[in-house]
């Protein structure tokens, strides 16, 4: 009945033309403190239905599925988070939680150092604070340059040409990651099974060698469509055709 | 009372037993006789009938006929009482033609229905009846004499000579007499090898039927049937069945006694008899088999069923797959059958019901396929194959079944099971929750716009780097504007400096000594006034030498610019020099005045 209420006054609230979608946010979160997460769900989607987006928002999102015990969404969600704060710790613990609750454990093809340094330099900040640095030391490194030009002191010439030297590298490289990161978050390429199991096929129809079985919440990267299937590669190298409603982009 | 009563129901009960056993009307007469041989006629009834009707039997004379006799049979068995009853009308008729002669039914009329009797075939052959047919032999015969062996043989009879491996044989053994047999001692029959044997129930042999063979009247019967599957291709050799036989002759006596007309004396005498050998040709199955073609020949079914469509996870399933028909089902193996991989699958259960006759195998197969799903999710058994090979058509059939889908729900026990595997890790996972949400303000994005790629963000970059470039040239041109006066000077100092040295070089090779050190030092004078803005009237070595060192001129090198000067003042008036120092100073002043613009600049 308490739910039902709910139900009921998230409904109203959510066709009141005057609620913001902060409203329904904290609506959302009232629903989840008072464990009604299927409420909570609602909200939270209605408020991304809206065209919003925030990492935190996700990870409310995440939470609420995890608790309605729907692991695939709640990776999807929490990966979603993930992508927009990297460094988030919350949303890492529970990334790893509701993964733990996956069956397919597929061990990791280890990946090539420099590409994992790579990797964790571009997770280190989110896009956006990427993009800061990269302008913030650009109108740095013009300064500094400026400086090395005009200035007829011997000392201070040397000692901002090595700064623009490493402000140069700096905002090069904060660029790059920026860009990469926002490529990431816009077309990340990866994917979460959200049907409880699917049989990987060989090739993109029914009439295919089946390959091997995945089930839920497992992770796989996106390689290209072709009619309603989706070619996927697992972590550990495999890859295969399964259906594309059985899969959502992250 | 009781005792009547007792009485009354045993009667009704009789009656209604009597009334409700269904008529059983028989005919029976000897397949085969011989012209003028007397036989009977036999219609047997199982109850009193109102009226007989005889068939017609013109094809035959009557001799006797017909007589009726009734037996009757109470018996009581474990208190239950069952009565028999039979009605027999007797004929005793003779053979006149040869001939297929038919016996068209008999008719009995009981409580107002009409019963027939079976019709009967007797076929009429030439030829002296067997002697084993009863007590009717010409008595006069007393022989001893030795069995011949068209007199006693047995046949392994094939219903077929060439088969497809797989297809079945009957064989059936038989024995043909025209003896008194009285039975069989030390019946051997062949192993059969290459062949599955298949035992066909066959009655004991009690009496032998009559048959004509090849003219001959002969009494038959059959000791056993069976069913053959060969199992290898080629021609299959059977080997004989060999049996001794007990034969009843009767014996002539030496001594007579007026008894012995009465009895006769008999005597049991032995005879191996032996079938000839048989072979069967196996054909091997045609190419262009299916693929997973399993052997299977015959004409089969398929059908397969499971318990239920919709289960939770880890709740068991049985499939069964049942192959009936008539064919080599003892030898079938079980039909592939795609399981989702996520299934515990189990070896089947197989379960025959079969049965041999002289149609060949016919029953069924089952198998049994236990399933476990582990897993939630939509599953499909796709549609299970069978293939067998149809002798009769001579070509591969495929029989199929439908498709299964099952539907598996998450099952609650699946949490429980989680918790109760000994896993160290799962144990302290039974602690571990999600952390909380984030319950303070969240900073909403519209989705897909980010700082990466934004006007502004590429502003920055245009916007300062413009700065930075206007700054840069805007400061680029000043200097060089400033730098522009002096320069032009400049330019025009080493002009004239090498157009004064041009005209000492002109005096050089026309060897006025006097006038070359005059014009290499009017060059230098010249070229410093303009170089250091010093006009003519002012220049001394002195403001030279200041002058130059305001512009960083070593000392050394201001020092060899003074004995250069020194050098040109003195040989101006000394005696003549020799042209090679005249061409030293040349080449000095040149240099000298080289090394400068490089340092005045």
């Amino acid at each position: 009945m308490r739910i039902l209420g709910l139900y009921i006054l998230l409904f109203i609230s959510l066709t009141g033309r005057s609620q913001s979608v902060e409203d329904s946010l904290q609506a959302g979160n009232m629903y989840y403190s008072e464990d009604a997460y299927e409420a909570a769900i609602m909200a939270y989607e209605w408020v991304l239905d809206q065209g919003y987006a925030a990492p935190e928002l996700y990870y409310n999102l995440g939470n609420a599925y995890f608790k309605t015990n729907r692991i695939p969404y709640a990776i999807l969600n929490y990966e979603r988070a993930r992508l927009l704060d990297p460094r988030n710790e919350d949303i890492q613990y529970n990334l790893e939680l509701a993964r733990s609750f996956v069956i397919d454990k597929i061990e990791e093809v280890p990946r090539f150092f420099v590409s994992e340094w790579h990797h964790t330099l571009v997770n280190l900040f989110s896009s956006d604070l990427w993009a800061y640095i990269s302008m913030g030391t650009f109108v740095l490194l013009l300064f500094s340059i400026s400086i090395y030009l005009y200035t007829r002191k011997y000392i201070l010439k040397k000692l901002f040409f090595w700064f623009s030297v490493i402000l140069i590298y700096i905002t090069i490289s904060s660029f790059v990651f920026s860009y990469h990161h926002n490529k990431l978050i816009k077309n990340p390429g990866t994917g979460i099974i959200i049907s409880p199991s699917v049989t990987v096929e060989s090739s993109p129809d029914d009439s295919g060698t089946d390959l091997f079985l995945i089930h839920e919440g497992t992770k796989v990267i996106i390689r290209e469509y072709i009619g309603d299937w989706t070619r996927v590669r697992l972590s550990d190298g495999k890859e295969g055709w399964v259906p594309m409603d059985s899969i959502i982009e992250i | 009372m009781r005792s009547i009563f007792g009485v009354i129901i045993f009667s009704i009960l009789s009656i209604c037993t009597l009334q409700g056993q269904d008529v059983e009307f028989t005919g029976s007469a000897p397949k085969v006789v011989s012209v003028g041989e007397q036989f009977r006629l036999i219609f047997t009834l199982n109850q009193k009938d109102d009226q007989f009707i005889p068939p017609d039997l013109s094809n035959f004379q009557i001799l006797i006929g017909p007589n009726t006799s009734y037996s009757s049979s109470t018996s009581i068995i474990n208190g239950k009482m069952t009565q028999k009853v039979s009605y027999t009308y007797t004929y005793i008729l003779q053979a006149t033609d040869i001939g297929n002669f038919e016996i068209p039914s008999a008719s009995a009329l009981i409580d107002k229905k009409t019963y027939h009797s079976n019709p009967l075939r007797i076929e009429v052959v030439q030829g002296a009846a067997p002697s084993s047919s009863g007590g009717d032999e010409d008595p006069g015969v007393t022989t001893q004499a030795v069995v011949r062996n068209e007199d006693l043989f047995v046949r392994l009879l094939l219903n077929k000579s060439q088969v497809y491996q797989g297809d079945y044989v009957i064989a059936t053994i038989k024995v043909y007499s025209r003896v008194n047999l009285s039975g069989f001692e030390d019946v051997k029959f062949p192993n059969f090898e290459d062949f599955l044997k298949e035992d066909i129930e066959t009655a004991p042999l009690r009496s032998l039927e009559r048959e004509n063979v090849n003219g001959q009247i002969y009494g038959t019967g059959v000791l056993a049937r069976m069913v053959l599957y060969p199992q290898k291709n080629g021609t299959l050799t059977i080997a004989p069945v060999q049996i001794q036989a007990l034969i009843q002759q009767r014996v002539a006596r030496t001594s007579r006694s007026i008894f012995d007309d009465f009895f006769d004396s008999f005597q049991t005498v032995r005879k191996d008899i032996k079938s000839p050998v048989v072979t069967v040709e196996v054909k091997p199955l045609p190419p262009g088999a299916p693929n997973g073609f399993g052997g299977a020949v015959g004409k089969m079914d398929l059908a397969a069923s499971i318990d239920k469509n919709e289960v939770d996870a880890n709740e068991a399933i049985t499939l069964r797959v049942q192959i009936s028909g008539n064919g080599n089902l003892k030898l079938v193996s079980p039909p592939q059958v795609d399981f989702p991989m996520d299934f515990e699958t189990y070896d089947p259960k197989i379960s025959s019901n079969l049965t041999s006759s002289t149609s060949g195998t016919e029953g069924s197969k089952t198998f049994e396929y236990l399933m476990i799903p582990r897993f939630a999710g939509e599953y499909r058994i796709p549609s299970i194959q069978f293939h067998y090979f149809d002798p009769d058509k001579q070509v591969y059939q495929t029989t199929s079944t439908q498709p299964f889908q099952i539907t598996v729900n998450k099952s609650d026990q699946e949490a429980a099971t989680i918790v109760t595997t000994p896993s160290k890790e799962d144990i302290q996972f039974i602690g571990r929750d999600i952390r909380f949400i984030h319950s303070g303000a969240i900073d909403l994005k519209p989705m897909g716009i980010m700082v990466w790629g934004s006007i502004w963000f590429i502003l920055v970059y245009v916007l300062s780097l413009g700065l930075f470039l206007i700054v840069f040239f805007l400061r680029r041109k000043k200097i060089r504007e400033r730098s522009n006066l002096e320069l032009l000077k400049n330019r025009k100092a080493s002009k004239f400096a090498r157009k004064r040295l041009k005209h000492a070089a002109v005096e050089l090779k026309a060897g006025h000594h006097e006038g070359f050190y005059k014009a290499v030092l009017s060059a230098l004078w010249g070229y410093f006034s303009d170089k250091l803005g010093i006009p003519v009237s002012g220049l001394s070595r002195d403001t030279i030498a200041t002058g130059l060192k305001k512009f960083k001129v070593e000392e050394p090198q201001v020092q060899d610019l003074m004995t250069l000067i020194d050098q040109c003042e003195f040989a101006q008036y000394a005696p003549a020099s020799t042209s090679a120092e005249l061409e030293g100073v040349y080449k000095e002043t040149v240099q000298m005045i080289t090394k400068l613009e490089q340092k005045l600049k």
